[in-house]
């Protein structure tokens, strides 16, 4: 006999009331007033929940409500109409092992989908969708660029010509394929300020590939230029522009979907770690870029050490328009060189150590004549 | 007075919240509904007034195909606004237009699944008057302190940045009210209508006091700091640290001074907006409930104090910092639980002569829309 209260259809009013179970059938006592009988199958049981009320709706809408829980599911255990599925959750949720399990589970899911599902499935994505998305990902790209930071090229026609003939003739077919993006070289000034302008190269998905006045000045031969360009190749080849939205957007909605009811505190958790998650794959296409850069550079006879050499240059020279504004030649101090550390896990790109050793290995192959050489071990 | 009682506990909602996660990860997303369902069952079975529990109706099968539909448009628009950014800028204008038939949709969804004591809650309220207090009158509002700001500062600099400062907290108010009266009037309970006379004018009073306080406890806060970096950095410390905030705008990386000064800078805005957040609740549930009135009868009070709700917060907070999340539902059930608890009902006829009334029935594509793009009403009191 179970103890509880029933609601007549619709109405708040409740009486007491038991309910009896037995194999043919129930029977339902209200208040000594009334019974009602009837089989087992046309009571519907709301699913079990830790303990809050169970529910009882019978065939005409009235409601018997009780709180004996394990009473129920030991009388009505082989009643079907309640869902196996649920009964099954409900027992995970008692199972202190499995719940402590599932911890260990969620964050091992968790790490591996972001380390190797979620880079595949973009992947997968970025090659199947057609080759207009990476037109509309690039479309009015220049035009803006051009109308914000960037301003018309100082360099005399003469040499953007032979550069850019080099490139076609040289670089650019270097890399052959079936669908190969067609290549084509824009320059570009960056201005910093007045007097100085910004060493960079950039590109675009759709093929266009822009290169600074500040980075052909410091340029010291054709190799490191070719380099250079090949690396910006390597990025449009494989579509990092392209990968990087879609991994964005499907990070955007998993986190919403898998802990949608946390609160927005957490919110700022989620915003955080994305980003950290988002630099971590940016640095991991900086590296295949190069990879892309170094194997094109040893078929064509480039030495790999240009890039390293270039890279450097580069960032040297970033750091020495700083300290030209304020006066204050090289005294860099012993708290900046700690301060790397923190910098280095936020930068989206590799660490100029990790980028040069794997420079050294494919100069090592460059010397002994190798033009394949396999990608370093680490 | 009956105050309204919560039964559920953090380690059983803990076990319920990680098999939840458990099985969204396994189904790649789609147990979602079904894990939802749970929660809310949870919540509102455990909540009790006068011996009888408050129920959550809904099933994960009849939620699935929205939810299907919803995160199929989510990924779409942030997949779209991603990779073009003329669409980007089009897409969050039309989710706008649509925010208002989402809310009103997930309301009329949500009240239907509720239930207390065998009675279900309903939402009368009109889709137009969902389109006036969420978009025409912050549109509108917004419009007019545009103008007369504009206007101000022809004739004084000072006069526009006292009206815009002025402002704020009247259009905070005003749309507070607006939406709230219009969510509220349109609650039923059976046949019991719940009505609510708000004024603009003690939400007017709310929010500047709101104001009054983050600005106190911001100069405060600015005093204590300069204070200790006067005491502890010498002035080399200080010309190094300006140097390197002037080579940040030069794209110089910025050191770790600079990141653990922001950190600070962060948190103390963090709580103190944590604080005006408490002290406006507080406050407008006070006003709320004492002006509310169920089926003429039935009145509300709450007990809810600043300090208190503050306090909560800010230990959840520390909670769930120390414990990586993992603590996450130990804090949703206290602050639920404090929420909770300080409301009372006065009921002197009891809740006999409630009996359930038919209404349209709407589908839960809304609440799933909603759900899917994070769709609150802003300045709902509950």
């Amino acid at each position: 006999m179970i103890n509880g209260k029933l609601y007549l259809a619709g109405s708040a009013k409740s009486l007491p009331a038991q309910l009896h179970i037995s194999e043919d059938g129930f029977q339902l006592y209200a208040n000594d007033h009334f019974s009602m009988n009837g089989k087992l199958d046309e009571l519907e049981v709301s699913h079990r929940l830790g303990n809050i009320a169970r529910k009882i709706t019978l065939k005409d809408g009235s409601v018997f409500e009780t709180k004996a829980n394990d009473a129920i599911d030991q009388s009505l255990k082989k009643q079907t109409k309640s869902s196996h599925f649920m009964v099954f959750v409900h027992q995970l949720e008692q199972n202190l092992t499995l719940v402590i399990l599932s911890i260990f589970i969620i964050a091992g899911l968790f790490f591996s989908g972001i380390r190797w599902g979620l880079p595949a499935v973009s992947h997968i994505i970025a090659e199947a969708l057609p080759d207009s998305a990476n037109q509309i990902l690039s479309s009015h790209a220049l035009q803006f660029l051009d109308a914000s930071i960037l301003k018309p090229s100082q360099l005399p026609a003469l040499q953007q010509d032979k550069i850019r003939q080099h490139f076609e003739k040289n670089i650019a077919p270097l890399y052959q394929a079936n669908n190969a993006p067609r290549f084509s070289l824009y320059f570009r000034r960056w201005p910093l300020n007045e007097k100085d302008s910004i060493a960079n190269a950039l590109a675009l998905p759709n093929g266009n590939i822009i290169i600074t006045d500040r980075f052909v000045e410091l340029t010291q031969n054709q190799s490191e230029v070719d380099i250079v360009l090949l690396h910006e190749m390597g990025h449009i080849v494989d579509k990092h522009a392209l990968k990087k939205v879609i991994e964005g957007s499907i990070m955007t909605v998993t986190s919403s979907l898998i802990l949608g009811d946390v609160s927005s505190v957490a919110d700022l958790g989620i915003g955080v770690g994305s980003f950290l998650v988002s630099s971590v794959y940016s640095r991991h296409y900086e590296a295949q870029a190069d990879q892309f850069a170094y194997k094109h550079a040893l078929t064509a006879g480039i030495p790999p050490s240009s890039l390293g050499a270039i890279l450097t240059r580069i960032e040297q020279d970033s750091i020495g328009n700083i300290d030209q504004i304020h006066d204050k030649p090289a005294t860099r101090t012993e708290e900046n060189k700690e301060d790397n550390n923190l910098s280095d896990f936020l930068s989206s790109h590799p660490s100029s150590n990790l980028r040069i050793n794997m420079g050294k290995h494919y100069q090592t192959c460059f010397d002994k004549g190798i033009t394949s050489c396999p990608p370093p071990e680490n | 007075m009956t105050p309204l009682k919560f039964n559920g506990s953090g380690s059983e909602y803990f076990k319920i919240w990680i098999v939840n996660i458990l099985l969204t990860i396994i189904t790649l997303g789609l147990y979602r509904p079904w894990a939802k369902v749970r929660t809310l069952r949870y919540f509102y079975g455990n909540t009790e007034l006068d011996n009888a529990n408050f129920e959550y109706h809904a099933t994960g099968k009849q939620l699935f195909v929205s939810f299907i539909i919803a995160i199929a448009l989510l990924l779409l628009y942030v997949f779209i606004s991603r990779i073009n950014a003329a669409l980007g800028i089009i897409l969050p204008i039309a989710l706008l237009i649509a925010l208002p038939w989402i809310i009103w949709r997930s309301m009329k969804f949500n009240l239907r699944m509720s239930s207390y004591r065998n009675v279900h809650f309903g939402f009368n309220g009109q889709l137009s008057g969902s389109y006036v207090v969420l978009l025409a009158y912050p549109i509108g509002m917004l419009l007019v302190v545009i103008g007369a700001v504009s206007l101000a500062s022809s004739i004084s600099f000072w006069l526009a940045a006292i009206l815009t400062v002025m402002a704020y907290p009247a259009y905070l108010a005003m749309t507070t009210k607006v939406v709230n009266s219009y969510i509220v009037n349109g609650i039923h309970f059976g046949q019991g209508k719940v009505n609510s006379k708000l004024e603009f004018k003690p939400f007017l009073i709310i929010f500047l006091k709101a104001t009054g306080i983050s600005l106190l406890l911001l100069l405060a806060a600015a005093i204590i700091f300069s204070g200790m970096a006067y005491m502890s950095i010498n002035s080399s410390q200080i010309n190094s640290l300006m140097q390197n905030i002037s080579d940040l705008g030069q794209g110089a990386r910025p050191s770790s001074l600079i990141i653990y000064s922001l950190v600070v800078f962060y948190v103390t805005l963090l709580l103190i907006s944590m604080y005006a957040l408490a002290y406006t609740k507080a406050h407008q549930r006070t006003y709320l409930l004492n002006e509310t009135i169920l089926d003429n009868s039935i009145t509300f009070e709450s007990t809810l104090t600043t300090n208190k709700y503050f306090g909560v917060m800010f230990t959840n907070l520390l909670l769930l910092i120390c414990t990586l999340g993992l603590a996450y539902p130990w804090t949703a059930i206290r602050l639920y639980r404090y929420s909770i608890e300080s409301v009372s009902v006065q009921a002197e006829q009891g809740f006999d002569q409630f009996i359930s009334t038919q209404s349209d029935n709407k589908g839960p594509l809304g609440e799933e829309l909603g759900d899917a793009f994070n769709a609150d009403i802003g300045g709902l009191v509950f």
